[in-house]
């Protein structure tokens, strides 16, 4: 029986997709997106879009598909008992990854940004006991979260958008597609790997669990478009203020940007408070990622009552923290392994594993057209 | 359970609200400037630190001052801060910098090696006002003890703020600025001067404030010029406004034409002037031109000339193109002849809007430049003539016309 708190919304749906979209290029993606894309950095949340499409329907399509189960139960019923389990474990293991990577980022931008002396493994605790938190008390209150974090946001970008503009130099945009088009093309695909991973948590919910399931697929596409599109004005007030040479230099380009702001001479150096939005982005994949790996737990172990449901949660969130600890000792650990190892070896394994999915529902649907698809 | 619940709230409580950095006020020696000179293979860090006893925004003789100076040396700037440490019974901290000041000769041997400290340090915000001293050491300039605003590091960054609003010769050159320019294509840095006028002994001290004329000043000159990360020379008061205009980066200055034979002037304020400054390959050569239009107050006009006729002010406004080409040409030519250095920009424009043509001619850009032929075109309108319509006629003289 699916109680009150595993349902929600189109809407909270849409910006569960908005907010994840945004959770791994905030902080470490843009730098590497502005390192390979360089001046043209801002083109690509204009190019990605037109690829992101192929994913976002390979998800739906998938959670279309037998409306009451959740991913692990889909990938059992369509590959069987010891392969199911096997790809579920894979893509946990994947997800995991993406917590770790996503707690990593946000507590090393805190450290590196606002709490310089505090320790790695307290500020990790902190982050993650509190995801933790809100994976306990369960779908609905993640969604409701992220909905707060996405009013802020929405706040917090507005005044960054309307104070940063007079600084806006279009000259720092040119030359545009210095090397012509193609490389920019394939710079937005390897975006998708930062955009992507922490959006592919969302096939853990059950379809029935989505309350409005006639329209949330729109809802959901227009949702991951938006981040998407989202993430032009960062690209794009970074290169055209901060300007590339810049951008290059520093290793949160944006955050040196939010220096500039100065609202009518009384406000200044704001530029932690509205910083914050980077971290509210990283903290909706927190949650999401915990509640993923979390529930995977669950159900492996079959684990029901609540007092080990919750040891479980906090045993899985310190493990993550002390396995970032360990993962990552330095930022440019983290950078180069999301750079040149996380887009091209690890990031497609999960996109062939939806991509089998999607065949194997499509010829089943084939062989008998009652299968449970809507 | 819920003892546990309990337990974990109260320990978060006492660990967060805490502030786990917090640092008090009173223990922190807050920097307003610091100055960096280079000597044989040492760093000669100076840093002003306000003197936080100092309650008073006046000086009277005999007095405390309200910063104190402290210097020390060391291999890198950090190894010379932490030596600073052993005289200040304070931990210094960076965060609320006025100004970054660089000795002449340090410039000059390059800035690359350690500019590095300024950008690596978290607490240091980059977008303080970095400049250069002109003839002088950065630790000379730190010691001289500003009129009016009693906190020299403060007193010269809102020197450099003024003029950067007030007056076109000069421009508020930002570290950020500063670092962009010297990692630009096509284009070096620009960075603000400042020299020290009458330097003697009495400056550091508060002898120097006791005068209504002070002997020892800071005065902003026209800015330095830069070859990549090196200082190469400093233009004069007219190139720096000339290279203010080209840069965009008048807001309102004054320009002063002569009128006629007799070294009489006329002067104008003028508001951000529109500058087009384009380069493009002609006959496989570069080739600038820059389109100045500028909407102009009169403001003074000592020559004899009827300014309640349209074809006086059109006479007028011819005076003022005449003057505006003048200055940019003086900048033009400092910058290809004296300095050799594309500190306007010339070659940026191409690697913007050309980029397949900057390729070709990316590295022998800097023996370029010195050669590359120009056009300059000035528009002048003059939208107000003051309270007065003609000039005020000189003592005994009537106007004749």
């Amino acid at each position: 029986m699916i109680t009150k708190n595993k349902k929600i919304n189109a809407f909270q749906f849409a910006i569960l997709g908005l907010m994840l979209g945004n959770a791994l290029i905030i902080g470490f993606g843009g730098t590497i997106i502005i390192s390979l894309a360089k001046q043209d950095a801002w083109l690509i949340p204009l190019i990605a879009p037109i690829f992101a499409l192929i994913p976002i329907v390979l998800l739906i399509y998938i959670i279309n598909y037998e409306p009451d189960k959740n991913i692990f139960a889909k990938i059992q019923s369509l590959f069987g008992k010891y392969i199911g389990s096997l790809i579920n474990i894979i893509l946990t293991g994947f997800i995991a990854f993406v917590l770790i990577f996503s707690l990593w980022s946000a507590v090393f931008f805190s450290v590196a940004q606002y709490l310089s002396k505090v320790p790695y493994l307290f500020l990790a605790t902190c982050f993650i006991l509190t995801a933790i938190y809100g994976v306990t008390k369960g779908i609905e209150t993640i969604a409701r979260t992220n909905e707060i974090f996405f009013f802020i946001n929405i706040i917090l970008i507005g005044i960054i958008v309307i104070f940063l503009y007079p600084y806006i130099k279009l000259e720092h945009i040119q030359p545009i597609l210095p090397r012509g088009i193609m490389p920019i093309i394939g710079h937005s695909v390897i975006s998708l790997s930062y955009i992507f991973p922490p959006i592919l948590t969302l096939s853990i919910i059950p379809k029935n669990n989505i309350i409005d399931q006639k329209k949330y697929h729109w809802y959901l596409i227009l949702g991951v478009l938006i981040s998407i599109v989202f993430l032009f004005i960062p690209f794009f007030y970074v290169i055209s203020i901060v300007t590339i040479n810049l951008a290059e230099l520093f290793r949160y380009p944006g955050y040196h940007l939010l220096y500039k702001i100065d609202i009518a001479g009384i406000f200044t150096g704001l530029e932690n408070f509205l910083s914050l939005h980077w971290l509210f982005s990283t903290f909706s994949a927190l949650l999401m990622c915990s509640y993923f790996v979390c529930k995977y737990t669950h159900q492996t172990f079959k684990i029901k009552q609540r007092k080990y449901i919750i040891i479980t949660n906090i045993i899985i969130g310190l493990l993550a923290v002390i396995v970032s600890d360990f993962l990552f000792p330095n930022s440019i650990a983290g950078i180069e392994f999301m750079q040149y190892i996380f887009p091209y070896y690890i990031f497609p394994i999960p996109l062939i594993i939806f991509i089998i999915m999607a065949i194997l529902i499509f010829l089943k649907k084939r062989k008998n057209p009652e299968t449970n698809i809507n | 359970m819920k003892k546990f619940k309990w337990l974990f709230i109260i320990i978060i409580l006492l660990l967060v609200s805490g502030c786990w950095q917090y640092r008090e006020l009173n223990d922190l020696a807050i920097v307003s400037a610091i100055g960096v000179d280079k000597i044989d293979t040492e760093y000669l860090v100076t840093v002003q630190v306000i003197n936080t006893r100092k309650q008073s925004h006046t000086i009277q003789a005999g007095e405390e001052t309200t910063v104190t100076i402290y210097e020390a040396k060391g291999k890198s700037i950090q190894e010379a801060l932490n030596m600073i440490s052993l005289e200040c019974p304070k931990e210094l901290y960076l965060g609320h910098i006025d100004i970054v000041v660089i000795g002449e000769e340090t410039a000059r041997t390059g800035i690359k090696d350690y500019i590095d400290f300024f950008l690596r340090d978290r607490e240091v915000r980059k977008i303080y006002p970095f400049v250069f001293a002109k003839g002088a050491m950065a630790t000379d300039v730190l010691k001289i003890l500003p009129p009016i605003i009693i906190l020299p590091g403060t007193n010269l960054a809102n020197m450099i703020e003024t003029a950067d609003e007030i007056n076109g010769v000069i421009s508020n050159r930002r570290f950020d600025n500063v670092l962009d320019c010297m990692y630009k294509r096509g284009r070096h840095a620009g960075v603000t001067a400042i020299e020290i006028v009458n330097q003697s002994e009495k400056g550091d001290s508060l002898d120097n404030l006791s005068e209504s004329k002070p002997k020892t000043k800071l005065m902003i000159t026209g800015p330095a010029v830069m070859r990549d990360d090196k200082l190469v020379g400093f233009l004069n008061n007219r190139e720096g406004f000339g290279y203010n205009i080209i840069r965009k980066q008048v807001k309102r200055a004054v320009i002063t034409f002569p009128c006629d034979k007799d070294n009489n002037y006329g002067s104008v304020t003028i508001d951000s002037p529109k500058v087009k400054l384009d380069t493009k390959i002609k006959n496989n050569k570069p080739f600038t031109s820059i389109k100045i239009d500028i909407a102009s107050s009169l403001t003074s006009y000592n020559c004899k000339l009827d300014l309640s006729k349209d074809k006086n002010i059109t006479k007028v406004e011819n005076m003022i193109v005449k003057e505006t080409e003048s200055i940019i040409k003086d900048v033009i030519y400092a910058a290809q002849k004296i300095h050799k250095t594309d500190v306007l920009g010339f070659g940026e424009k191409i690697y913007q809007n050309y980029y397949k043509d900057w390729e070709k001619i990316e590295k022998n850009w800097d023996e370029i430049f010195p050669t590359v032929k120009y056009e300059i075109k000035v528009n002048a309108r003059i939208n107000s003539i003051g309270s007065v319509i003609n000039p005020a006629p000189k003592g005994g003289e009537k106007n004749d016309y």
